[in-house]
C-alpha cells in the first residue's frame, strides 16, 4: 500500500519535472520560461522528496535523521529559488531586455 | 521599456518612527535564533556525543553573536500568539495556492497551442504594506506562486510582478496581501 504511494509520489514528481523542462523548452523568452523554473522547485521537489522520506521509513525506519535531512531540503530550495529567481528577473530588466509579449497585443499598443 | 535606477528617492513627512525594542526583545530574538541554528546542526551532523554537541553549542553561540548586526531583534511583531498562529495557517496555505498553480502551469506546458494562450506582462499594484519583513514575505510569496514573478518592491509599496497569463495576473494582490497585513497587524 504504502509502496505505491511512495511510487505515485515520485513518478507524479518526476512528470512536474519533465512538465517543466518541456515548458522551458518551448516557450518564448527568459522572463516566462522562469516561470516554468520555478514550477520544478516547489511542487517538483517537494512531491519527489515526500516520496522519498516515505521509503526512506518504509525501509530503513531507525534513520531519522536522513528524513530530517531530506525535508530541510525542501526548506533550503524554498527560500533562495524565489531569490535566485527574483535577481534573474531584476538582472534582466536593469540589462534592458523587453517582455516578449502576444503579437498581436503588441500591434494594438503601436 | 524605460531602464530603472538603483536609487530610488523617498519623500519622508516627517521623522520615521523608530521603535525601540524592548529590554527582552533582544533576548528572545539571540535565544529563537541560537535554537534554530543548534537544531539545524544537531539535524545536519547526527552524532549525539558530549564532544560534537558541545561544538554545536559554541558555532550556534558564535554564529548568533556574529548575526547580531545584521538580524536586530524584532521579535514585537510577533510576540501576540494569534500573529505566530495566523503565520502557522499562512504556510499550509501558500503550499496549497503553489500546488493548484503548479498543476495549472504543468497543463499548460503540455498544450500544443501554449504560445497562443499565454500573455506574459508586467502588472503594477500599490500595497498597504509598509513593514519591510511584511514587504519581503509579499514578495517572495509572489515570487514562489508559479505564473507570477516580482520585479521590483519599494518601501512605499510599489509592486511590480512579471504574470505569466490573465489567469495569474487577475489573481493580484488577492489573499496574499490580506493574509500577510493580517500576521503584521497592519489593518
Amino acid at each position: 500500500m504504502i509502496e505505491t504511494l511512495v511510487i505515485f509520489l515520485c513518478c507524479a514528481g518526476m512528470l512536474l519535472f519533465l512538465g517543466g523542462m518541456i515548458g522551458i523548452l518551448r516557450l518564448p523568452d527568459a522572463y516566462t520560461r522562469l516561470h516554468m523554473a520555478g514550477m520544478l522547485d516547489t511542487l517538483g521537489l517537494l512531491i519527489l522528496l515526500l516520496g522519498l522520506v516515505l521509503y526512506g521509513f518504509l525501509h530503513a525506519p531507525m534513520s531519522l535523521l536522513v528524513q530530517f535531512k531530506i525535508l530541510l531540503l525542501w526548506g533550503f530550495v524554498l527560500v533562495t529559488s524565489p531569490t535566485a529567481t527574483h535577481a534573474m528577473v531584476d538582472a534582466g530588466v536593469r540589462a534592458g531586455l523587453t517582455p516578449w509579449v502576444q503579437p498581436d497585443a503588441k500591434r494594438r499598443r503601436k | 521599456m524605460e531602464q530603472m535606477t538603483d536609487t530610488v528617492r523617498v519623500v519622508r513627512t516627517g521623522e520615521p518612527v523608530k521603535v525601540k525594542p524592548r529590554r527582552y526583545d533582544a533576548l528572545i530574538s539571540f535565544v529563537l535564533r541560537f535554537l534554530m541554528l543548534f537544531v539545524t546542526w544537531l539535524i545536519l551532523s547526527g552524532m549525539f556525543d558530549a564532544f560534537h554537541v558541545s561544538l554545536g553549542v559554541a558555532c550556534s553561540a558564535f554564529v548568533t553573536w556574529l548575526s547580531a548586526d545584521i538580524f536586530p531583534p524584532e521579535v514585537r511583531r510577533f510576540r501576540k500568539l494569534r500573529s505566530l498562529w495566523l503565520l502557522t495557517l499562512y504556510v499550509p496555505w501558500l503550499v496549497w495556492e503553489i500546488a493548484k498553480c503548479n498543476i495549472r502551469m504543468l497543463f499548460l506546458a503540455f498544450d500544443p497551442k501554449l504560445n497562443d494562450k499565454i500573455a506574459p506582462r508586467i502588472v503594477t499594484f500599490k500595497t498597504g504594506l509598509r513593514n519591510e519583513l511584511a514587504l519581503t514575505f509579499l514578495a517572495n510569496s509572489i515570487t514562489m506562486t508559479p505564473g507570477t514573478i516580482t520585479v521590483s518592491i519599494d518601501e512605499r509599496g510599489y509592486v511590480s510582478v512579471h504574470a505569466f497569463d490573465e489567469v495569474s495576473a487577475a489573481g493580484l494582490p488577492g489573499d496574499m496581501e490580506k493574509k500577510i497585513k493580517a500576521i503584521f497587524e497592519e489593518a
